[in-house]
């Protein structure tokens, strides 16, 4: 079966990109019906925080579950999980159907992966591993499950949880991992829950629209200039203590700087280099993305702990790839308020860093077209030196332009409106809208936590040497350094609104 | 005149297709002359655009979520 883009339209069915616009779409209408009065998203089941001892004791379903609104509670928690399964498990195999994976694997992997999350979702709200020991929304866990030690990570202990089970079945239990790879989307997941995010936006504008537009554009300025630095530093890296050639140092030089595998590609496409080069690079990202993934939202909130969006910014910039970016953005924003929390009684609201780490990322996507377009145009005339022999059709640009950012932008406008123009619905715009955005988005996250770890094969850096070194200090001693100068100078002194 | 080919890789080669036709070699340059070399045997005009879209079914699948496209391009023949 061929893909080929030939038209503007081509591949709306088909590629996983158009079909995370469709889902958040789909769910973003389905939040919407709570305006006219009817919840059609309260059925999804949400974790609740439990203590070990209690259940054991005492085992029951409605301990560890519920359902998101209360309009479903007659539902029985196992029931609202199943529910669950089954709306994510068709809605996603439609999608899986139009881009010819194997249905039969799709179902079997999508069964697994989801069961998988839950259990890490489930585990990850053990009071020892997430109650902070602080007032929120009138209850400290902490205390009343009377503990006497714990971690207190917040939502960060389930994130953390699902990635660590997804790693081990990837490196430890890799015929498991293949089985299952047919459902290990991150990238989809994670682009879904990205476009449901955008209804976040919507609310933080609402709440205050000066702070979210000063975060885009900060985001958008700061993204800019951190592409204009790192790719010519990389690229000369690369060239001259390295010795690669042009096409490998230009699609390392755009994998390592600008967003990871999606760059490569571009990059690798644009300079028309064998396809050979991105695929080698890729696994490299890939795995580079986890150590990022693992080793900055710690680092950042305990050296900065008062920065926080500046640490989200910085996350954005550096971590690779949409899915272990927004997974980072996402265990950053629960470890920076869980640590705000216990240490001042003040929340800050969930999803201001994320949003932050979130905003600098889609920027960086949007530029990878246009970038592209112009590194090919410079290729054509300075190094194959075809210039007015061969073409390069505009439609490029477009064809590789991320189309789930146009879900997103386009939910987080049409919420804004919807909000502006017709101020009487805005309650219960909320109700539909604040489901969709938590509890649906959060299952996108945790989705792509696990299917992350179980796509990253950390024997795969074996043999990759030279590329790997060149990666390693690209990454540690100059995109990560210069990414955290370029946010604090853009985002230095922002805070995330209080939750009330 | 307009002329559409599939552009698509295996190993090092780039192969290209068109109808029963299949060029393989080991540049897109290389690609190019015997594309002009069919064209010219073939085809009575003497101004040919070829239309190179390339078929990104073969990329391994995991790559595919993150990228679903990796170039097309133009070329103006004179023969």
């Amino acid at each position: 079966m061929k893909q080929i883009n030939k038209k503007w339209y081509s591949g709306m069915l088909h590629t996983e990109d158009w079909w995370s616009a469709w889902l958040g779409l789909f769910f973003f209408v389905l939040g919407l019906l709570s305006i006219w009065g009817l919840d059609a998203v309260g059925w999804i089941a949400k974790p609740k925080a439990w203590e070990f001892s209690r259940l054991v004791n005492d085992f029951s379903w409605s301990q560890l579950l519920k359902t998101t609104s209360k309009s479903y509670h007659s539902l029985h928690p196992f029931i609202s999980l199943m529910v669950t399964y089954l709306v994510f498990l068709t809605l996603t195999s439609i999608g899986a159907y139009y881009q010819k994976l194997n249905l039969k694997k799709y179902v079997i992997g999508f069964t697994a992966i989801f069961f998988l999350t839950w259990t890490a979702w489930i585990i990850g709200h053990e009071a020892h591993l997430s109650a902070v020991d602080a007032v929120v929304k009138k209850h400290n866990y902490y205390k009343e499950f009377n503990l006497s030690w714990g971690l207190q990570l917040g939502g960060g202990a389930s994130y953390m949880l699902a990635l660590l089970i997804g790693l081990i079945i990837g490196n430890f239990f890799k015929k498991f991992a293949q089985k299952i790879s047919e459902a290990s989307k991150p990238e989809w997941f994670i682009k879904t829950g990205i476009v449901l995010l955008g209804i976040k936006l919507g609310m933080m504008v609402l709440k205050s629209a000066g702070k979210t537009f000063e975060l885009t554009l900060a985001g958008a300025a700061a993204a800019f200039v951190a592409y204009l630095l790192f790719w010519p530093i990389v690229y000369y890296i690369g060239r001259k203590y390295f010795k690669l050639n042009r096409s490998s140092a230009a699609v390392l030089s755009s994998g390592i700087s600008i967003c990871g595998v999606s760059a490569s590609i571009a990059t690798a496409g644009a300079i028309k280099a064998k396809p050979l080069i991105p695929i080698a690079v890729s696994t490299l990202i890939l795995v580079f993305a986890m150590f990022e993934l693992l080793i900055l939202p710690p680092l950042y909130t305990n050296l900065a702990p008062n920065d926080p969006i500046v640490n989200g910014a910085a996350m954005g910039m550096t971590v690779k790839t949409d899915g272990a970016d927004a997974a980072a953005g996402a265990i950053l924003d629960e470890l920076m308020v869980s640590k705000h929390l216990k240490q001042t009684d003040e929340k800050w609201e969930e999803g201001w860093i994320l949003s932050a780490a979130i905003l600098t990322k889609v920027w960086i996507d949007i530029f990878i077209g246009i970038w592209s377009f112009v590194l090919a145009v410079v290729w054509i005339k300075n190094v194959d030196n075809k210039e007015g022999k061969e073409k390069i059709p505009k439609s490029e640009i477009w064809f590789r332009f991320p189309k789930f950012v146009l879900a997103y932008l386009l939910v987080w406008v049409l919420y804004m409106l919807i909000m502006y123009f017709f101020p009487d619905v805005i309650h219960n715009a909320k109700i539909g809208g604040n489901i969709v955005q938590g509890s649906f988005r959060k299952l996108m996250f945790m989705l792509t936590f696990l299917s992350i770890g179980v796509i990253t094969d950390f024997s795969k850096l074996k043999g990759m040497g030279r590329l790997a070194l060149l990666y390693a200090i690209a990454l540690f001693v100059i995109i990560a350094p210069i990414a955290y100068f370029v946010a604090y100078l853009f985002h230095h002194g922002m805070l995330p609104a209080l939750a009330h | 005149m307009q002329i559409d080919f599939t552009l698509s890789f295996e190993g090092y080669k780039w192969i290209c297709y068109h109808q029963e036709q299949r060029f393989v070699a080991d540049s897109l340059d290389d690609l190019d002359q015997q594309v002009k070399k069919y064209l010219s045997k073939t085809v009575t005009s003497r101004k040919v655009e070829a239309h190179f879209l390339f078929d990104f079914d073969k990329f391994p699948v995991w790559m595919r979520q993150y990228m679903s496209h990796y170039f097309n391009k133009n070329i103006v023949y004179t023969l």
